[in-house]
């Protein structure tokens, strides 16, 4: 197993970490133990993930769907499921995993925002005045179409590509936490492939429709 | 640009995307321009990151426990010249504080932008120069800009501080606008955007929640946060995004620029929403209005609010047209086009602050009424009374007053001005299990508890006023619990009420000379008189007074409000002049009126 660097920085400070371990054990430890049915280990990834992913939630749920669907609840329900279908799962690294949340996450939202749409959609809001129509707050900034735009071309991305794009730029993590979570052999490694997969996604924006 | 430099130029951007580097995108946008569909891209992929990165601040900043701590350390007390007292809004651009400007002694509003919105140099050095050029306008419907700076990395911007609730607050809270005051709004909306367009820039994000009626009726156009140098030729994708989608123009989902026509188009829709409830469009998503679009499905105001004046739906909907070359050219053109609906004398009672009696005195037969009624109540009213509410025990059921005023439809053609609805009403007092009903001149006596009888032929909004023996006005209806307005039509009303069950009653509980009651009901919600109202502390469940205090000039903005309805004179047929002050005791039967009803009626309380 490729064990990070010892002098990055670490997860988010809420993450507990066992005593027996050597200084910290990392995510993909817990992966490969939550996948064989260690609940601890489950309970440890879920609580260093949880924050960050809800967080990324937020950014993509529509204010109207937030109202009805607890961000939080949302992102740890879609965790939980997966964390039970994970047996069999062979990650080359902790990024892998993000990466299967993060698509798991992204199919969650859509289908609630279609249920929230179908509960009280077009028709029925004319009697309620709803007070939010407005997209999800990235929407919003970016617009729909460029939106749409990027996340196809990222979709057609290699997985690492698309895993080191997600964990900079999406969920927001350091460099050497992205580092880490790819089981790059150095920060500046896991920099290089940051660019070059932002290079190869910017391409496939421009010219791959 | 070769292929190699073209490579190493997107790796060294995207290597400054990857390492968090604020990039100058509007500069490498000019200099590249043959790279410009990537650099797009590129730029899209940072803005993602921005967002998300913003998301996450505000997610920690209201978030639960764990972050508030963070939250406490980022909160400033000072900002520059600025002691920062409370947080008090947070939009998409930042945080919004009430603030003490310490040099000058004035309360000021700082919004304080987050760097994460605004990490590029270009966009700070350009949100600064828009605050800038707002700060040289000066505009009574505009808020005013006092400074804008950027310090140790936040760009704040201090402005005016304006007391009062948004239109959006104001439509959630009540039911919708008449379309005299939305005119009136949208006239003040368009010297505001004509001002703003005077300067070159353009708004790009009217909107119900962007707009302010100031406590004492002045609107104000708020939120620069997404304002546009109409000058800039090199505006990006996301400015052009900026704005409501379902106030936005067509033709912007199409990549257009912001226009003084998409402004246009956007307080064409803040009318049609303030006086539906609704928006000409309406989708859950930014693609789903554009779609609409594109189909030309929309609602026409004309079947949604056939009461209203043709001549208003005209020009509503003429502002919210399709093609950009149909709609009004300037805000100037569109305003000329509201002010004839309301006619020459009444948009500046409305837009200056709360008028006072004695300077409204002189205008037509309304005015001369107001100072008659003045005169009024500085001479006669000399009694003492409190007014308290009492409740009925429950074994001491109301019977059915003595004089129920009977309601016959009318079906009279509505005058374009405002619509004729009909009134019948009577006072009461319950005593000794009867309750006879009150005519002009009837003795009260402490113990006596008053009611009111109240129908009319639409819904309207009705207000109930006493004046005490200092000439103080007290508000006896509306009150904060019980029955609200506009009170439905169709069906008797017994004012003051009804709480927790049981019968609200105006106790007389001690002796006066004379009691005065006015009786205001407009079919139009009186917007300058019920931000009066709306200043008032709130009188508390269980305290016996349940009336409310008035400041001086509260009649005088009803009435100067209840002015707005152009062409206002009882309708002849029904046979009813005004006969300030003194009135036949509310209604002898049924009556029509448009505009604002009004009466008097005075009781004697004598000391025996």
């Amino acid at each position: 197993m490729a064990e990070p660097p010892s002098s990055r920085p670490k997860h988010p400070p809420s993450a507990k970490r066992p005593a027996n371990e050597d200084a910290a054990e990392s995510s993909f430890t817990l992966l490969l133990r939550a996948r064989d049915g260690d609940t601890d280990a489950r309970d440890l990834l879920l609580e260093r993930y949880l924050p960050r992913l809800q967080r990324w939630a937020h950014g993509r749920l529509p204010n109207w769907a937030r109202g009805s669907v607890d961000t939080g609840d949302l992102v740890q329900e879609t965790m939980l499921q997966v964390f039970r279908k994970i047996e069999g799962f062979e990650p080359e690294h902790e990024g892998a995993l993000i990466g299967y949340l993060h698509n798991a996450l992204t199919n969650r939202i859509r289908d609630e925002i279609r249920r929230t749409q179908r509960r009280g959609g077009p028709a029925e809001s004319l009697d309620e005045r709803w007070p939010t129509l407005e997209p999800s707050p990235l929407e919003s900034a970016i617009g729909e179409q460029a939106l749409k735009n990027y996340e196809d071309a990222l979709q057609r991305l290699k997985e690492s590509d698309r895993q080191a794009i997600i964990l900079r730029i999406e969920l927001g993590l350091s460099v050497p936490e992205v580092a880490e979570a790819l089981a790059k052999s150095s920060t500046a490694a896991a920099h290089m492939a940051i660019s070059r997969a932002l290079v190869r996604l910017t391409k496939e924006m421009a010219h791959g429709r | 640009m070769d292929a190699d430099r073209s490579e190493a130029r997107l790796l060294a951007l995207a290597d400054s995307i990857a390492s968090g580097t604020p990039v100058d995108w509007d500069n490498v946008e000019a200099a590249d321009a043959d790279e410009a569909e990537l650099l797009r891209s590129l730029r899209l992929i940072d803005q993602v990151a921005q967002v998300h990165a913003k998301v996450a601040t505000d997610a920690d900043e209201t978030g639960p426990a764990g972050q508030s701590e963070r939250n406490r350390d980022t909160q400033p007390e000072h900002w520059r010249h600025l002691t920062i007292l409370e947080h008090v809004g947070h939009g998409a651009f930042g945080d919004v504080y009430r603030a003490r400007d310490t040099s000058l002694d004035r309360l000021v509003a700082l919004k304080l932008l987050s760097t994460a919105a605004a990490p590029d140099t270009a966009r700070v050095s350009h949100l600064l120069n828009e605050a800038r050029l707002l700060a040289r306008l000066r505009h009574p419907n505009v808020v005013r800009v006092y400074g804008a700076e950027s310090t140790e990395g936040r760009v704040g911007i201090w402005m005016e501080l304006i007391e009062g609730r948004t239109l959006e607050d104001l439509l959630a809270s009540h039911v919708t606008f008449g379309d005299k005051e939305a005119a009136q709004i949208g006239q003040q909306l368009c010297r505001a955007m004509a001002a703003v367009h005077g300067v070159g820039l353009v708004h790009r994000d009217i909107k119900a929640r962007n707009v302010m009626r100031e406590d004492g009726g002045r609107i104000v156009l708020m939120d620069f946060g997404a304002g546009a140098d109409l000058r800039r030729t090199d505006r990006g994708a996301r400015d052009t995004l900026a704005g409501t989608p379902l106030y936005l123009a067509p033709e912007l989902f199409d990549g257009g620029q912001p226009t003084v026509s998409a402004d246009i188009y956007s307080l064409g829709v803040l009318l049609f929403h303030l006086v539906t409830g609704f928006y000409p469009v309406e989708s859950q998503t930014r693609a789903g209005v554009q779609r609409a679009h594109q189909r030309r499905e929309r609602k026409y105001l004309q079947d949604m609010r056939p009461d209203l004046a043709e001549a208003f739906i005209r020009v509503v909907e003429r502002a919210i047209e399709y093609d950009p070359n149909d709609r009004y050219r300037t805000a100037g053109e569109f305003e000329a086009a509201l002010a004839r609906l309301s006619g020459p004398a009444q948009d500046a009672v409305v837009s200056t602050p709360a008028p006072r009696i004695d300077t409204v005195s002189a205008q037509g037969w309304k005015r001369a009424a107001l100072t008659a009624i003045g005169a009024a109540i500085a001479m006669l009213v000399v009694g003492a009374i409190l007014w308290s509410g009492i409740a009925n025990r429950s074994n001491e059921r109301t019977p059915p007053p003595a004089t129920v005023a009977v309601r016959e439809p009318v079906v009279a053609p509505a005058p374009p001005a405002a619509p004729d609805v009909q009134y019948a009403a009577a006072f009461h007092a319950y005593r000794d299990g009867q309750s006879p009903p009150l005519r002009q001149g009837a003795r009260v006596s402490p113990g006596d508890r008053l009611f009111l009888e109240f129908e009319s032929s639409k819904p309207v909004f009705l207000y109930v006023v006493n004046q005490d023996e200092d000439g103080e006005s007290y508000l006896l209806f509306p009150l904060p619990a019980g029955l609200t307005n506009p009170l439905p039509p169709g069906q008797s009303h017994r004012l003051p009420g009804r709480r927790s069950g049981e019968d609200l009653f105006w106790q007389v509980s001690s002796v006066g000379v004379r009691e005065h009651f006015y009786v205001f009901a407009t079919a139009e919600r009186p917007v300058a008189f019920e931000t009066l109202l709306a200043a008032l502390p709130a009188p508390e469940l269980g305290k016996p007074v349940i009336s409310r205090r008035l400041p001086a000039n509260a009649l005088g903005v009803l009435r100067a409000v209840g002015g707005l309805a152009a062409g206002d004179a009882p309708q002849p047929n029904a046979g009813f002049r005004p006969r300030f002050p003194q009135l036949p005791a509310l209604t002898e039967g049924p009556e029509t009126a448009s505009g604002l009803w009004e009466r008097e009626i005075t009781f004697e309380n004598p000391a025996r």
